[in-house]
């Protein structure tokens, strides 16, 4: 009772909160509202189940409830209209100003651990792809050795000042650099093939090279490129997001076990109270005098 | 100390106006206008990351470094190594090769980003010397099946005593931005020793490239261009070996045209011309 009450006090208090927002219209409004909407609509979500169930709750905490609920309703709405269409013209914005900047993309252990596959690449090193269907990530075989740092810098250079309106080499350098973060990730490569066995660096200096590569002056301006690393993303986390939903239901599935053990035990104890109530007089002993 | 102007003496102001003279007369104009510069200065921004990885530790390859104190000790092995080559050949004399040169003085000036201050002829010498050093270190990565007789024989290469792991640091030096000598000054030079003809000696020479390219590449290069290709669509080493690593991805996002490669076809044909 104490934590329903705590849920609703929260919430209660965070439409506050974005109910000012919606007034002062400012630009943070709709990424502290994504933020929160997520936690809000879930904790909702439980709070109509938890009334679905039917569990003989006390009359006034089910009235608190419904009044919860209606007012998510009205959350809803506050989010599908006004703010709806600035939070999209707002998204929009940034992937024009951000996207070419900065690699985002999760590291090969943490690629590896959603069973994304990495693949060595055929027919033109630069046309590294990904197939979202089969989780296969083909990048180009690298062959690292002590000339290659310079060469790679020498070639980042040339390219800036030959052909500013395209820096592919350049944006295969950063995505490298964000998909190596430690040691463990050079390790996977390796094995995947990816880094050649020809290569003469260790791991570390190896992991070292790739994250000492400098980051761009200028937007690379390579369209397929930076879209192959977006799907690389989405499918990372819809892939993790799904691992966590499985595990979360199998938890849930499991324990199905101890409840329906729990719920045997509560059924049996009730009618031995019940067969013991029939043949003694126990209305005797709880009778106030 | 930063010098507010490219001039250091009287003769130099001369030797400008010469060159001006000489860049915009009718014969060279035309072409001129299409030899893209092609080998730069790398601009402070890009070298803050790791300056040792754009200035040249060992060896200097073409005018922007070769008179650097610090890598002018390296010079009597280059030029050791360029006799040797010459001496392969039994043809020339260094003298007789910077006179064969003596024409395209506008045009390697034309592919430098920054102001030459420097005569033709040290500007040839300089260019001669470091397009035989490099050929003499090609010749090693030459594939010997394709080579035949070509260059075989000549001596391993620049024997230093005390300094034979220095191998990989040349690798680097000459893949640098700054230090660039056009493509076709090593293809000329060969034509003028070589006694074959010159198709095959493009070949060779293209083979030479394309070897050293895929050995020090550190991508693995998938695909890659006929030898020929190699020399007479590349205006460097450096710009040979970007094309092999990125390959297929100028054609299969964005085709740029690119009207240099004629102007450069063209250039060494007339070169060969003049």
């Amino acid at each position: 009772m104490i934590s329903v009450n705590n849920f609703r006090g929260n919430i209660d208090s965070t439409i506050g909160i974005s109910a000012v927002q919606k007034s002062s219209n400012s630009e943070a409004i709709a990424t502290s509202f994504k933020k929160v909407k997520g936690v809000l609509t879930w904790t909702l979500g439980s709070l109509k189940k938890l009334k679905d169930v039917n569990i003989p709750l006390g009359k006034p905490l089910k009235q608190q409830l419904d009044r919860v609920i209606k007012v998510s309703s009205q959350l809803d709405i506050l989010s599908s209209n006004p703010n709806g269409s600035e939070e999209e013209g707002e998204e929009e914005e940034k992937k024009d100003e951000e996207a070419p900047m900065i690699v985002n993309i999760p590291c090969v252990r943490e690629l590896d651990s959603v069973g994304v596959r990495f693949q060595p690449l055929e027919g033109g090193n630069m046309a590294i792809e990904f197939d979202e269907n089969k989780g296969i990530f083909y990048l180009p075989v690298v062959k690292l050795d002590v000339n290659s740092e310079v060469i790679m810098r020498n070639l980042v250079a040339y390219e800036a000042l030959t052909q500013p309106d395209f820096l592919i080499f350049t944006r295969y350098t950063e995505l490298m650099k964000g998909i190596v973060d430690t040691v463990e990730d050079v390790k996977l490569l390796v094995k995947a093939g990816i880094i050649g066995s020809s290569s003469t660096l260790s791991v570390e200096e190896t992991e070292e090279l790739f994250n000492g590569m400098s980051k761009s002056i200028a937007p690379t301006k390579t369209q397929k490129l930076d879209e192959t690393i977006k799907k690389v993303k989405k499918y990372y986390d819809y892939k993790r997001k799904t691992n966590l939903l499985r595990a979360s239901t199998d938890y849930v599935y499991r324990s199905w076990k101890f409840f329906t053990l729990l719920s045997t035990f509560i059924l049996l104890a009730l009618t031995a109270i019940d067969t013991v109530c029939s043949a003694y007089d126990c209305q005797g002993y709880f009778k106030t005098k | 100390m930063a010098s507010l102007s490219i001039f250091n003496s009287e003769s130099d102001e001369d030797c400008w106006v010469i060159q001006i003279n000489d860049m915009v007369s009718e014969s060279h104009f035309s072409l001129l206008k299409r030899i893209p510069v092609c080998i730069f200065h790398v601009p402070k921004s890009l070298i803050c990351g790791k300056p040792e990885a754009f200035a040249p530790q060992f060896v200097a390859i073409g005018p922007y470094t070769h008179f650097r104190p610090e890598l002018y000790p390296m010079e009597r092995f280059k030029i050791f190594a360029a006799k040797a080559v010459l001496d392969h050949f039994q043809k020339h004399e260094l003298k007789q090769v910077v006179q064969e040169f003596h024409d395209t003085a506008t045009f390697i000036r034309a592919s430098y980003h920054k102001y030459l201050d420097l005569k033709d002829e040290t500007l040839l010498y300089t260019v001669a010397i470091d397009a035989l050093f490099l050929l003499n270190f090609f010749h090693n990565y030459l594939n010997e099946k394709l080579s035949g007789s070509f260059m075989r024989g000549l001596g391993d290469q620049i024997q230093l005593r005390g300094l034979t792991l220095t191998k990989d640091a040349i690798v680097r030096d000459i893949l640098m931005v700054e230090n660039q000598i056009p493509i076709y000054s090593l293809l000329k030079i060969l034509r003028f020793e070589s006694s074959e003809p010159p198709h095959s000696v493009q070949e060779y020479l293209g083979s030479m490239l394309l070897s050293f390219c895929q050995q020090h590449s550190p991508l693995k290069i998938t695909n890659s261009p006929t030898c020929s290709e190699a020399v007479s669509k590349h205006y460097h080493l450096l710009d040979l070996m970007y094309h092999l690593v990125v390959s297929n991805a100028v054609k299969s996002e964005t085709p740029i045209p690119d009207p240099s490669e004629e102007g450069m076809c063209k250039l060494s044909r007339n070169i060969e011309k003049l």
